[in-house]
């Protein structure tokens, strides 16, 4: 019996012993599958939180900067780690992308660490880890892995302080083997930073789309305006000018018929009654030549404000050439003295037949408003004296009339836009004559100055530079 | 009658062709006076008698149904009874882009209105030499 105790006892001891081995087992073998099961929900977790806060970052427009270091930090205090740096190399520099550490005393060793060491491996694909000896119980082990991301070099440094160097046996350990899905993350980061900023760059652009089309409706209704302004200027013209015509023309048909009325009344008339009508014809006919006159006269005050308006819409057209003045002056003083009989115009001429540069249409059209406001400002009986003169390589016009002159206090608004002296009083205009004179002269490269007294007239100069190789 | 001188007139402005009808034909001129340039066209198209054809157009730009520049474009190539026919153009518009635009379908004269009526018969006179 004893024996057969003894037998079942070592047995049972052996039992036992199996027994409890096999626990052991199981029980080791359960911690193993609970870390490994651990570290892979965090791992799963890890990334959906990330995934989700990089998904909050798109929808609330955030900055993808915020999102990049969101996932370090998160990372790191999974990790334990003291630092994960995140790196952008391209061309030979070096820029922080983002940073997160623990302590931020050791911020500067860290980046200073990671800066100086990254390049030895940086073309390797896989992860590797660089330890340093900071004292005799201190190591600063970095874990580097890298990106190549859109032709840059995009490193990601994981940091730990620690008593010993970390080796690549201890990855698992500590939680290293993350680092591809941080990889994988960051990615999505910069996918996310790069599609937002070809959003961006395209709303720019549809924005300045619009703004172009804005600016060419804007652009297109201040022509049309302008082209309205301008039709309505040639129309008002074109409306002045035709009743005008009218006038004129009828006008011109009662004055015929009347001289020829009067031709026939003379061979019929006594002596006493032909003298009565001939004072009457005389007396028609200079109310007839007046009407004509002032038909000229609106007619002109229609192109001054015509060429003013054109003036200012498309600037001043000046075809220059070289050409003689006495020929233009001569033409223009013929159209213009039967205006007042009243008043001579006397020409001397010095200018030694000189040649200047200036256009012909233009030149014609400054005479004419020079020598008819002298003979429109002329006192009765008096005379205006045109002078062309020749000094050192300079051709001076002068028209110099004995008018009414121009007040003191309003000599300075000469050339303005629709100024008229105080003292015109019931002489005619628009005051855009002088204004236009200014503008063609300048517009040819010459000059207009004048002096005037109240009551004693005014003398106009214009200088022409004299073209010396003809 | 074959010292007759014929001018057409044409003119939209019914007083004022009227009375440069007028002042011509005082002038010891025969006129033909148009509505505007359509009417005249036609005139040119169908008239076959040499005494009839206008020696010289005086004619407005700004007319109804055909201006007076499209007028001297389509006289020009009607053939050659119009090829060289003086034409003077007498109008309300003074813009530099018509006389160009006349100038260059080689009209003779392009008088702005008012004119003076005296400067018009000497340019007549000019073209087509003095009334008989």
């Amino acid at each position: 019996m004893l024996s057969i105790i003894a037998y079942y006892s070592t047995h049972l001891y052996t039992l036992v012993l199996l027994i409890c081995i096999c626990y052991i087992i199981s029980l080791l073998r359960k911690n193993y599958s609970l870390k490994e099961r651990n570290e892979q929900m965090s791992e799963v977790m890890f990334i959906t939180n990330m995934t989700s806060a990089l998904s909050d970052v798109i929808r609330d427009d955030k900055d993808v900067k915020d999102a990049l270091h969101c996932i370090l930090s998160t990372v790191r205090d999974l990790l334990t780690a003291d630092a994960i740096i995140l790196l952008k190399y391209r061309d030979g520099l070096e820029e922080i992308l983002s940073i997160s550490v623990k302590n931020p005393d050791n911020e500067n060793l860290m980046t200073a660490y990671t800066m100086i060491n990254f390049q030895e491996n940086k073309n390797t694909s896989s992860i590797y880890v660089k330890s340093h000896k900071l004292s005799d119980n201190t190591y600063i082990n970095t874990a580097f892995s890298f990106i190549w991301y859109d032709n840059i070099d995009i490193i990601i440094a994981v940091q730990f302080l620690m008593d010993k160097e970390l080796k690549e046996e201890h990855f698992t350990e500590y939680g290293l083997s993350i680092i591809p899905a941080l990889r994988g993350l960051i990615i999505q980061a910069l996918e996310t930073e790069k599609r937002r900023n070809i959003d961006n760059i395209i709303q720019a652009k549809n924005e300045s789309d619009k703004k172009a089309i804005e600016l060419a409706h804007q652009l297109s209704r201040e022509l049309e305006y302008k082209q309205l302004q301008n039709d309505f200027i040639s129309l008002a013209s074109h409306e002045f000018r035709t009743p005008l015509a009218v006038i004129g023309s009828s006008l011109f048909i009662i004055q015929r018929n009347y001289s020829a009325f009067f031709n026939k009344i003379k061979e019929i008339a006594t002596v006493t009654e032909l003298q009565r009508y001939e004072e009457l014809f005389h007396k028609n006919n200079n109310l007839a030549s007046n009407m004509q006159s002032y038909i000229k006269h609106l007619s002109s005050m229609i192109d001054s404000t015509l060429k003013v308006a054109i003036m200012e819409e498309h600037g001043i057209t000046s075809h220059m050439q070289n050409i003689q003045i006495r020929p233009i002056l001569d033409a223009v003083v013929s159209k213009l003295e039967h205006l007042r009989n009243d008043v001579d115009i006397i020409i001397q001429d010095h200018s030694n037949n000189c040649y200047i540069r200036f256009d012909p249409m233009n030149l014609e059209l400054v005479i004419t408003n020079l020598i008819s406001n002298a003979i429109k400002y002329s006192r009765p009986d008096t005379s205006i004296l045109i002078t062309l003169q020749q000094i050192d390589g300079i051709l001076n016009l002068f028209v110099i009339d004995k008018g009414i002159g121009i007040p003191k206090e309003q000599r300075s608004k000469m050339f303005q836009k629709f100024f008229r002296g105080s003292n015109t009083c019931t002489i005619t205009g628009i005051g855009v004559g002088l204004y236009l004179t200014k503008k063609l002269v300048e517009a040819n490269n010459a000059s207009i100055s004048f002096k005037s007294r109240k009551n004693v007239g005014t003398e106009f100069r214009v200088c022409f530079d004299v073209v010396e190789d003809i | 009658m074959s010292n007759v001188i014929n001018i057409a007139c044409i003119e939209d402005e019914p007083i004022l062709r009227q009375n440069l009808s007028e002042i011509l034909r005082d002038s010891g001129y025969s006129v033909r006076d148009f509505n505007d340039g359509a009417e005249a066209l036609e005139y040119m198209q169908t008239v076959q008698s040499e005494l009839c054809i206008p020696k010289l157009v005086i004619a407005d730009i700004n007319m109804p149904k055909m201006t007076g520049l499209e007028l001297v474009r389509r006289m020009r190539t009607i053939g050659s009874a119009y090829s060289s026919t003086p034409i003077m153009l007498l109008t309300a518009l003074s813009k530099a882009q018509y006389q160009t635009k006349a100038h260059d379908l080689n009209v003779q004269e392009y008088l702005l209105k008012p004119i003076d009526y005296n400067l018009l018969l000497a340019k007549v006179e000019q073209y087509v030499g003095p009334a008989h």
